[in-house]
């Protein structure tokens, strides 16, 4: 276990270092260039030369690259050059809001992916219409399912807010508002935090749903036709026992896996539907930064993302060896 | 410079979409099917959408972009302003009520308004002229240029500020006129947040001017909240407080603004909106700055 941990933490590094030296080549190679919006977009190009100069950007790649490592490796991603903070503080205030909907949206695929697969592999009557219902949303872009939602359920229908995290304050320590509110025994706000989640983590949800739906579906079909659940059957168990303990638990390794590449393509595609609904998270943060070459927010946000993923998959793979002790994790 | 600070006005016209007097005059607060949009909001908010953050603090001597000018001009004023309500270029009287430039332009005596208070209560006198200016050069922002041109600013009483320039400027009202141009801080304010940067961390979420409306929200990327401020020396507006909320998204502001969610637009919107709602023919307003391109 402590090899295997090593191993990956190992793996992880190199992961971000490629990272690192990837975003910054590209930012060295492209036009952008932020000491315009450090400055205002009605500074004159002289002004704009001049704060170059004092922010350090005309200096060599290597030196600029060495010196962002080094701020790295001592926590400090250096500062950002559209909201003048740290880039850490900056992170810290704008990732919780994306963790709630990230994990929201997760736990909702989850759940659809669990009925999609159920329903088709037991074969539930009447559960094809809703399947293809599922198909269909999954086959339309996370962008244009979060305007189609906008556009019904707040433009026509006026029953869901289309903007932000909630209505109210934030009360508590974590950030996040439905979970905040909720600890502070706060009904209305919390009613009101759950409203402006809803639209945005369904319509997260429902690409990974169907994916990791459909590979757990095929794995379940595989599963049930097996000797052991067929004595199972013939012990006396009733379906529901022998779905319950014999055909999940061995079907779910594939749909673990799938689970775990699905919320790493989460994270990328949180940045689309976060402007989309003005989401105040990481997404939007990172949305906002890349149109003004804010390089520090840009390399900052791409390594904290590129982590979460690594982590994901480290877990993803503890899990496999958990549900299955065949499988050692390495 | 004087061409730029032109469009700088132009463009604080932005580009808006204000609802004239409708129907009912009752905000719906929920808003919902398509039109619903009413009146005016009669409740004392007025919600204006922005599209996209500001883009940077909301510090007057740092500003110097467009998104966040309407909440500049209102937390904060200067010296002069450009006249309101009038297509000619004219200098008009803001916190100084009549000034005199002597015949090379390079001295100009500002005789200031008796009665004005910050918003942290401490009355504006003329030695806030020099500790703004001076703030300005310290803080070395975009607009940092209109007061650089400034040699020393003498105060003979309180209300009288004399500034002196390194050299003739017949520019140096329009820089004080500006929307961009140097305003007045609190110097009280100034010295009690100062930090180590000048107040910069203060005033990226507080305000310490003037104006008719005091800062209350600042949250970047998120909403800014204006509210009024009831020892303001002018006229009262019907509206106690101002809401910006940011939106990220074009399509998702307009449907706010068509079921009432949001009261104005300020935000360039896509020529083929501005088609729907001339279309649509309900009486709204629409306010063009002309010069708006901004060269770079």
């Amino acid at each position: 276990m402590l090899a295997f941990l090593t191993r990956r933490a190992a793996a992880a590094v190199v992961i971000l270092l490629t990272l690192s030296l990837v975003i910054f080549v590209l930012q060295a190679v492209s036009p952008g260039d932020p000491a315009r919006a450090y400055v205002g977009a009605n500074a004159s190009p002289e002004m704009v030369a001049a704060e170059r100069q004092r922010l350090g950007l005309n200096d060599p790649f290597f030196t600029r690259y060495f010196h962002f490592l080094g701020g790295v490796f001592t926590g400090d991603l250096g500062r950002s050059l559209r909201t003048r903070q740290s880039v850490v503080s900056d992170i810290a205030t704008y990732l919780p809001a994306t963790a709630e909907l990230v994990v929201t949206a997760f736990l909702i695929a989850l759940v659809l992916a669990a009925l999609y697969a159920l329903s088709g592999a037991l074969r539930w009557p009447g559960a094809a219409l809703g399947r293809g219902v599922l198909l269909l949303l999954a086959a339309a872009p996370p962008f244009l399912l979060a305007l189609i939602g906008i556009i019904v359920f707040f433009g026509q229908l006026g029953w869901l807010p289309a903007r932000g995290v909630g209505d109210f304050e934030d009360p508590g320590p974590f950030g996040m508002q439905a979970l905040d509110t909720l600890l502070h025994g706060q009904p209305d706000a919390f009613v009101n935090a759950l409203a402006h989640l809803a639209l945005p983590a369904v319509v997260l949800s429902i690409a990974p749903a169907v994916a990791i739906g459909r590979v757990f579906r095929s794995s379940l079909r595989a599963v049930l036709d097996v000797d052991y659940v067929r004595t199972a059957r013939s012990k006396g168990l009733t379906e529901f026992q022998v779905v319950a303990h014999h055909v999940v638990r061995n079907g779910i390794g594939p749909a673990l896996s799938m689970g775990g590449l699905q919320l790493g393509f989460m994270f990328a595609g949180v940045v689309v539907v976060e402007q989309v609904f003005s989401w105040p998270g990481i997404g939007n943060y990172l949305a906002a930064s890349i149109p003004v070459a804010d390089f520090p927010a840009i390399a900052g946000v791409t390594l904290v993302l590129g982590a979460i993923y690594v982590v994901s998959n480290v877990v993803v793979d503890l899990l496999q060896a958990v549900a299955d002790p065949r499988v050692t994790a390495e | 410079m004087h061409t730029r600070l032109l469009r700088g006005v132009a463009i604080c016209a932005a580009l808006t979409m204000a609802l004239s007097a409708c129907s009912s005059g009752t905000r719906s607060s929920n808003g919902g099917g398509q039109g619903a949009a009413s009146g005016p909001p009669t409740d004392g908010t007025l919600t204006v959408g922005l599209l996209g953050d500001i883009g940077q603090p909301p510090d007057p001597d740092i500003y110097y972009a467009n998104n966040g000018t309407a909440i500049m001009i209102n937390a904060y004023e200067g010296l002069v302003q450009y006249k309101n309500n009038t297509d000619k270029v004219e200098i008009a009287p803001r916190l100084a009520e009549r000034w005199e430039v002597n015949p090379t332009h390079d001295v100009y005596t500002f005789h200031l308004r008796k009665g004005v208070t910050f918003h942290d209560g401490t009355p504006f006198t003329s030695v806030a002229v020099d500790v703004a200016f001076k703030r300005r050069i310290a803080v070395k922002g975009g607009a940092a240029y209109m007061v650089d041109v400034v040699k020393s600013v003498d105060t003979p009483d309180d209300y009288t500020a004399v500034i002196t320039l390194k050299q003739p400027n017949t520019a140096f009202l329009s820089y004080l006129a500006s929307p961009f141009g140097p305003k007045m801080e609190s110097p009280e304010g100034l010295k009690t947040n100062a930090g180590s940067d000048d107040a910069q961390t203060y005033l990226s979420s507080h305000d310490l001017g003037t104006g008719p409306y005091m800062l209350t929200t600042a949250q970047t990327g998120v909403k800014y909240e204006l509210t009024q401020y009831d020892g303001y020396w002018g006229p009262k507006s019907p509206f106690k407080k101002v809401e910006l909320p940011v939106y990220t998204d074009e399509s998702a502001l307009e449907l706010a603004f068509d079921n009432g969610t949001v009261d104005t637009i300020a935000a360039a919107l896509p020529s083929s909106s501005l088609e729907k709602y001339r279309r649509q023919g309900r009486g709204f307003q629409l306010l063009f700055c002309r010069r708006c391109r901004v060269r770079w």
